[in-house]
């Protein structure tokens, strides 16, 4: 996509793509490290880098496919860097740790839920946690998430309908565990 | 945050799954569904919104009511006048030649 001479042209062309892509950018990027803060990191910069290379005058063909690109380059940048391999930990992981003011107790069963939620999640594929964060966190119409993962609707709904139950089953016997 | 009795338990997870990733997404961007809706030729072949499915049963009603008003209508003349349909066509025909047949007027 050539943006054009104009630069008021080409910061509309880019408003209109960070409008219609920004949750998909966001939602690979999170689907890929379950850390939303980093996912936004990998986004923004992900667009920084295109609106670059439109300054320097690269025409892209297909914005959504090079942001997608850029943006898995980016998690794998980040997977080789020192700051991931030294171990630091995400801040929900820190969230864990306890404090000397008491939290309310609908936060901690909040997070206790969420904590399920996020395990569950780490042992689905990274397509199904993107297929996910897609549905419910942007809602997405499924016959959009069909076509943006180049899928049959009825598999979105199949995928979709076997995370829940994964999830359900693990909720059930975490509630077993505390009732016996 | 344990569910209620009646609640299914893969509603209970949707429900935990939705609660989770609103929790996480970033909160300046819009869900999808806050933008326009998609443009016609964005719409899956055979799916209509509900504005059309109402405009075509307009028309239907429309199409009904002037195809019993053409048949009914000559029908309930003729009733009217004791003669039959076909003889006051006949009749109409005969007394209405066509623009072309008809001899110039005098100058």
């Amino acid at each position: 996509m050539n943006p054009g001479p104009s630069g008021e042209q080409r910061r509309l062309a880019f408003s209109a793509l960070y409008e219609e892509f920004q949750r998909e950018v966001w939602s690979a990027a999170y689907a890929r490290w379950l850390d939303p803060h980093l996912a936004m990191d990998i986004t923004q910069e992900a667009f920084l880098r295109l609106w670059r290379q439109w300054e320097s005058g690269e025409s892209i063909d297909n914005p959504r496919a090079w942001l997608l690109r850029v943006a898995r380059n980016l998690g794998e940048d980040y997977r080789k860097s020192a700051f991931f391999r030294a171990g630091t930990q995400a801040p929900h992981s820190m969230n864990g740790i306890a404090t000397r003011s008491p939290l309310p107790l609908d936060l901690l069963a909040q997070d206790e839920l969420f904590t399920e939620v996020r395990s569950v999640l780490r042992e689905l594929s990274e397509s199904d946690r993107y297929l996910l964060t897609l549905k419910y966190a942007w809602d997405f119409e499924t016959w959009k998430i069909a076509e943006l993962l180049g899928i049959s609707e009825s598999a979105v709904y199949m995928r979709l309908s076997r995370a829940r139950k994964r999830l359900a089953d693990h909720l059930a016997a975490l509630k077993q565990n505390e009732e016996s | 945050m344990q569910p209620s009795r009646d609640v299914e338990p893969e509603d209970h997870a949707e429900n935990a799954l939705r609660a989770f990733f609103r929790s996480e997404r970033p909160k300046h961007f819009p869900p999808a569904s806050w933008l326009s809706a998609p443009a016609r030729s964005e719409r899956r072949s055979g799916e209509r919104s509900p504005l059309s499915r109402s405009r075509v049963l307009l028309l239907g009603c429309v199409a009904v009511v002037m195809g019993l008003w053409l048949l009914l209508g000559p029908l309930a003349r003729s009733s009217r006048s004791g003669a039959g349909l076909w003889k006051d066509t006949f009749e109409a025909r005969q007394q209405k030649p066509h623009e072309k047949d008809r001899p110039a007027p005098p100058r």
